[in-house]
């Protein structure tokens, strides 16, 4: 691992982060005769040292220094909620049993890659915040972004909200009769999550727009 | 981003400071470095208080560093 750049090292463990996330969530789970769950909670621990120290050997570029973190923030929020909403969507049928969500074994696999993914955002968020430590992150200006991306972010959430409240309250009642507690539940959840995936995409787009216009 | 009324000397006072860079005004007035870049390019007008901060790190009055024209 010595040979490889520290940039290069960095990708190889966040991946092995990754990996470990994943056995940590579904590797007890397998029918496989070794406890995996324990390997993978080993394996995310190392790999989230080794990463953090690979994080401080990359030297700074100049096209790194051009956008501020809370661009990079923001860009990275919008692949994580982004993959976390086509997740939801993808096996949003899984909730449409009416069955309560404990007992669904398949909603509770659906909610550990959910899981996996906010868990792996936040740790790329920690790792970012160690590669920027005693840096100035946010300021007056990336405050003015955020509130204009959290203003389009709430309008965002009341329309799909008032989309749900006007599907359920237009649909005959064979059709209410198909939609369970824990399919509603789930609509509601990726409002929200639709919400902050278009507050991190509007902070995304202010910070690029921004850039341009200085480097016009 | 659009262009702003407030007007500043901020890059020619930089470099009458010994060409002070981007990034050390940026960490004496404890602002990202973009938004000095912004300020400098006219497309953000800083709150007073950065204002007075920017002409502190910069060691002038806040008058020295920006001026306002009226908008057509």
């Amino acid at each position: 691992m010595k040979a490889l750049q520290p940039r290069t090292q960095l990708i190889v463990w966040l991946v092995l982060a990754g990996v470990g996330l994943a056995l940590f969530f579904s590797g007890e789970y397998r029918d496989i005769p070794l406890p995996l769950g324990w390997f993978g909670t080993f394996l995310f621990v190392v790999a989230i040292w080794f990463s953090v120290d690979a994080v401080h050997r990359i030297p700074h570029s100049d096209a790194e220094a051009a956008i501020s973190p809370g661009e990079w923030q923001a860009w990275i929020g919008v692949a994580f909620v982004g993959a976390i909403i086509v997740s939801s969507l993808l096996e949003a049928h899984i909730f449409l049993p009416h069955v309560p969500i404990g007992q669904n074994p398949d909603a509770s696999k659906a909610g550990e890659g959910i899981g996996t993914l906010f868990v792996a955002w936040l740790v790329l968020a920690y790792v970012l915040k160690q590669r920027w430590a005693g840096k100035i992150l946010t300021d007056e200006r990336d405050a003015q972004i955020e509130l204009a991306a959290s203003q389009w972010g709430r309008g965002a959430t009341a329309f799909v909200v008032i989309g749900i409240a006007v599907l359920l309250g237009f649909s005959d009642t064979a059709r209410l009769q198909q939609f369970s507690y824990p399919y509603i539940a789930q609509m509601l959840m990726t409002a929200l999550l639709w919400g902050l995936w278009f507050d991190q995409l509007v902070a995304a787009i202010l910070y690029w727009r921004d850039r341009r216009a200085v480097a016009e | 981003m659009t262009g702003t009324p407030v007007t500043n000397q901020i890059r020619r006072l930089r470099f009458a400071r010994g060409e002070m860079t981007q990034q050390a005004l940026a960490d004496a007035c404890s602002v990202t470095r973009q938004t000095i870049i912004a300020l400098e390019a006219g497309k953000y007008a800083p709150s007073l208080e950065l204002a007075f901060r920017i002409a502190h790190a910069l060691g002038v009055r806040i008058e020295d560093v920006f001026s306002w024209s009226k908008p057509q």
